[in-house]
Order: C-alpha cells, then sequence, then structure tokens
C-alpha cells in the first residue's frame, strides 16, 4: 500500500514534468520564430538590411524601366526600319530583274515581214528609248531586260540571239511605266520609232496595256567585280 | 534505505520541476517585458519593409518578363538581319557600290575631221556607238559597266541632244571612256565582233585596252518604281 501510494506520487511528478517540457519547447520555438522574441540589435540589422535591399531593388526597377523603354523604342525604330528595308529590298530586286512585276504599259510587236530588215541593233535601241521615256521593267520575248541582257546577231544576221537564245518574230517588246508616257516618250520625231516605222517600213504595232506581268531574270552573281569591303557576292 | 531511494528520486523530480518552472515562467514574462513593447515599432518597421520590397520583387520579374519577349527570337530585330544581309548583296548587283576587278577601258573620240568639215555628222561618235558597245560588253558578261565615271545600270538610257551624249541624263564629252570589269579577254573578242571594229574602219580614235584592275564607281542616280509593282497572291 505505502510501496502504491509513493509511485502514485512519483506518477504524478512524472507527468508535471513531462507537461512542463513540452510547454517550455514550444515557447523556445515561437521564440525563434517570431521577430518579438529578437533581440533589438537583430531587429536593427535585420530591418538595415531590409532598407538597403529595398533601394537595390528600386535602382534594378529603374535600371529594367530604362532598358524596357529603350527596347520599346527601338522595337518601334525596328519596325520602321524592316518596313523600309523590305521596300528597298523589294526596289532592288525590281532594279536588277530578279522579282517578277505587273502593271500598265506598252507592249511594241514587230510581226514577221519579209520587206523590211528588223535587228537586233533595232532591240537594243527600242529598249533604250523606252527607258529614256520612263519604262519600269522591260521584257524581250519573254524575257527580261536586266543589266547582263544583250542581243547579238547570230551566225548569218538572220535572227537575233538574247543571251545565247535564238529569237524569233514576232518580236514582242513590253515595257511597265505610265502608258501614255511610255507611248509619246518613244514616237519622238526621229527617234527610232520613227525612224522603223517611216523610213524603214517596219511594221510596228504599239499599244498601251492596263497590265503587263513581267518575269524575273536569272540574274548572274559578280565574279569579276570585287567590292573594297566585301570580296565578290558568291 | 528504502526510504531514502524513492526520497532522492522525488527530490530530484522536485528539483528538476522547481527549475523548469521558473524557466517557463521566466519565458512567459519576457513577451511581456517593456523591452519586447518598445521592439514592436522596429517589428513594423521589418514587416512593412518585407512588403515593399515583396511587391519590388514582383515589379523586376513582370519587367524581365517584358523585357525577355524583345529580344527573343521572332523579335523584329530577329527577321531585320537576313534582309540587311540580302540588301547588302542586292546594292552590289545593283550597282550601288564602287567596284573593282580586271577588265577593258575602251576609249572612242570624234575625228579632227568634224572640226573643218561641212557636215560633222560624219565624224562624231553617236549615241548609238555607246549603246551598242555597251550591248556588246553585256553579251560579253561584263559585270560593271561605265561610260566617263558614269555606271550603266539596267535602266540606263543613252541618247543624243544635238550633238551632245546623255548617260543617266548626264552630259558626257568626247573622248568617251567606257570601262567594264569582266573577263578581259572576252570582252575584247567580242568587243571587237560589233561596233567597234566599225568605228575602227571608219578610222575613229578609238582604243581597247585590258586592264588587271578597274575602278569602278557607284551609280548615283535613282531607282524609281510607281508602275512596276510585285504580282498581287494568286495571280500568274
Amino acid at each position: 500500500m505505502f510501496r502504491k501510494k509513493w509511485q502514485l506520487t512519483l506518477s504524478i511528478a512524472f507527468a508535471c514534468l513531462g507537461l512542463l517540457l513540452s510547454l517550455q519547447f514550444r515557447t523556445h520555438k515561437a521564440m525563434i520564430d517570431d521577430l518579438n522574441y529578437q533581440s533589438n540589435e537583430t531587429l536593427a540589422t535585420i530591418a538595415r538590411n531590409l532598407q538597403t535591399q529595398y533601394y537595390q531593388l528600386i535602382q534594378e526597377v529603374w535600371d529594367l524601366r530604362t532598358q524596357l523603354k529603350l527596347l520599346e523604342q527601338n522595337a518601334d525604330q525596328n519596325k520602321t526600319a524592316l518596313e523600309a528595308l523590305t521596300r528597298e529590298r523589294q526596289k532592288l530586286n525590281t532594279a536588277i530583274g530578279a522579282t517578277p512585276v505587273e502593271g500598265p504599259g506598252l507592249v511594241i510587236t514587230v510581226p514577221e515581214n519579209e520587206e523590211s530588215y528588223f535587228g537586233y541593233q533595232d532591240v537594243v535601241d527600242i529598249v533604250n528609248e523606252l527607258w529614256n521615256a520612263g519604262a519600269e521593267a522591260v521584257s524581250v520575248n519573254g524575257f527580261r531586260v536586266t543589266n547582263n541582257t544583250s542581243l547579238l546577231p547570230n551566225e548569218d544576221y538572220s535572227a537575233m540571239v538574247l543571251n545565247g537564245i535564238q529569237l524569233s518574230a514576232p518580236y514582242v517588246i513590253k515595257a511597265i511605266g505610265e502608258p501614255a508616257a511610255l507611248e509619246k516618250g518613244i514616237s519622238i520625231p526621229s527617234g527610232i520609232i520613227d525612224k522603223l516605222i517611216s523610213l524603214f517600213k517596219v511594221p510596228l504595232e504599239i499599244q498601251q496595256v492596263d497590265k503587263i506581268n513581267l518575269p524575273a531574270a536569272n540574274v548572274l552573281d559578280f565574279n569579276y567585280a570585287q567590292t573594297v569591303t566585301a570580296p565578290a557576292t558568291k | 534505505m528504502k526510504l531514502e531511494k524513492w526520497h532522492l528520486s522525488l527530490t530530484l523530480i522536485c528539483l528538476l520541476f522547481g527549475v523548469l518552472f521558473t524557466s517557463n515562467l521566466k519565458t512567459q514574462l519576457q513577451v511581456f517585458n517593456p523591452m519586447a513593447a518598445r521592439n514592436k515599432t522596429l517589428v513594423t518597421v521589418i514587416k512593412t519593409q518585407e512588403e515593399k520590397n515583396k511587391e519590388l520583387e514582383a515589379e523586376i520579374a513582370r519587367i524581365r518578363e517584358t523585357i525577355e519577349k524583345y529580344t527573343s527570337p521572332g523579335s523584329i530585330q530577329a527577321e531585320l538581319e537576313p534582309i540587311q544581309k540580302d540588301l547588302e548583296k542586292l546594292k552590289i548587283l545593283a550597282g550601288l557600290t564602287e567596284v573593282h576587278g580586271p577588265g577593258v577601258v575602251i576609249t572612242l573620240d570624234d575625228q579632227e575631221k568634224a572640226r573643218t568639215a561641212r557636215d560633222p555628222e560624219y565624224y562624231l561618235i553617236h549615241y548609238s556607238s555607246i549603246l551598242y558597245i555597251i550591248n556588246d560588253l553585256r553579251a560579253a558578261g561584263a559585270e560593271a559597266i561605265t561610260v566617263n565615271n558614269d555606271r550603266v545600270v539596267s535602266t540606263t538610257d543613252i541618247r543624243c541632244a544635238g550633238n551632245i551624249i546623255l548617260v543617266n541624263t548626264h552630259r558626257l564629252a568626247p573622248p568617251y571612256e567606257i570601262k567594264a570589269i569582266g573577263n578581259p579577254d572576252l570582252l575584247e573578242e567580242i568587243v571587237r565582233t560589233g561596233e567597234y571594229t566599225s568605228l575602227e574602219f571608219s578610222k575613229f580614235p578609238v582604243s581597247i585596252v585590258k586592264r588587271d584592275n578597274i575602278v569602278i564607281p557607284p551609280y548615283k542616280g535613282s531607282y524609281t518604281f510607281n508602275y512596276a509593282a510585285p504580282p498581287k497572291e494568286g495571280e500568274k
């Protein structure tokens, strides 16, 4: 009985001890987490560090905003540049004849005829006259005229050869440009057309048309000509 | 003896109990101590600051994301590059850059007789001679041609006004110097089969010289296309 009694007392004492221990542990844990339990110095240090970080963050935001603004301006400029460069590319491709084009213009037809001679130099002259009259793109018998286009006679001067391809009548020269201006330009007195019609009696037909489609030419790269900055194009 | 043993245990427990209790009490008291109260202000400062910093960090993340969009491939910047590359090449082919290379230099001059003859027409170089020689040079694969340093391009026109020859609407005066870059031998060969030989035969002071390095200036005129447009989609 006596023995039981001290056992009970001991049990109660242990229970109380356990309770106290766990309480102490919990409080201690909360203290570590909670700022309220930190020392003044620790808090001051944390506050100071946060302040420093704050200014650094503001600096970063400022930098990034500046960068973004520049990028936005750049994007606007780039968009404008992209449009301008795309137009320029189209223009130069048209100039060298590397892209097909369409537009209003003039069609000059020289039908087959036995009486009057119509030679390669006449075609060279007509094309030249068309450029002078403001033609923007020209073709001869379906071949786009470029800075490489040439016309030569064949061996017996019975036909003309355009860049190695023999052409035959009817010869059709097409030019894109303002139709009326083109016709007026090539019809000047004692010009090539005037000479061909009145002097050599070549049965030329000139027709203004609303739409002409000209194909692209095969533009060759340079092999001999080099630029100062870059070697010949490949 | 037996009694003393459990006595000892109880004493020990009581001791521990006492220590823990005081320690616990001390901790509890700390919550309400005046020092902790003063820290409240500091804690508020810290919490506010943390909040602000968090907002800034979120802002930074947002801006960085936007910046990413501007610099990623597929942006305009990336589109620009191939066009610029194309243009570089196109400018060369369109005669907009100075070029140099081997070729020939042809000079054509009026005849002395032109000054005294009653009919000088026959002793003057005409635009057509230049035009045909250029045609021959093109046939020989000339890559760059100039007449008196005026670059000949696809749209170049050569004509005359009275006795004056105009190339790209620029007035030229004799002697006319035609330079062409290409295969010198081929250029000379083809040129000699055409107009050049006719002029030589008619006793015009003409010459053709092969050169290792000819410099040809860029085309200074315009390319204007108001009527020629790329064909619209779906049309042939």
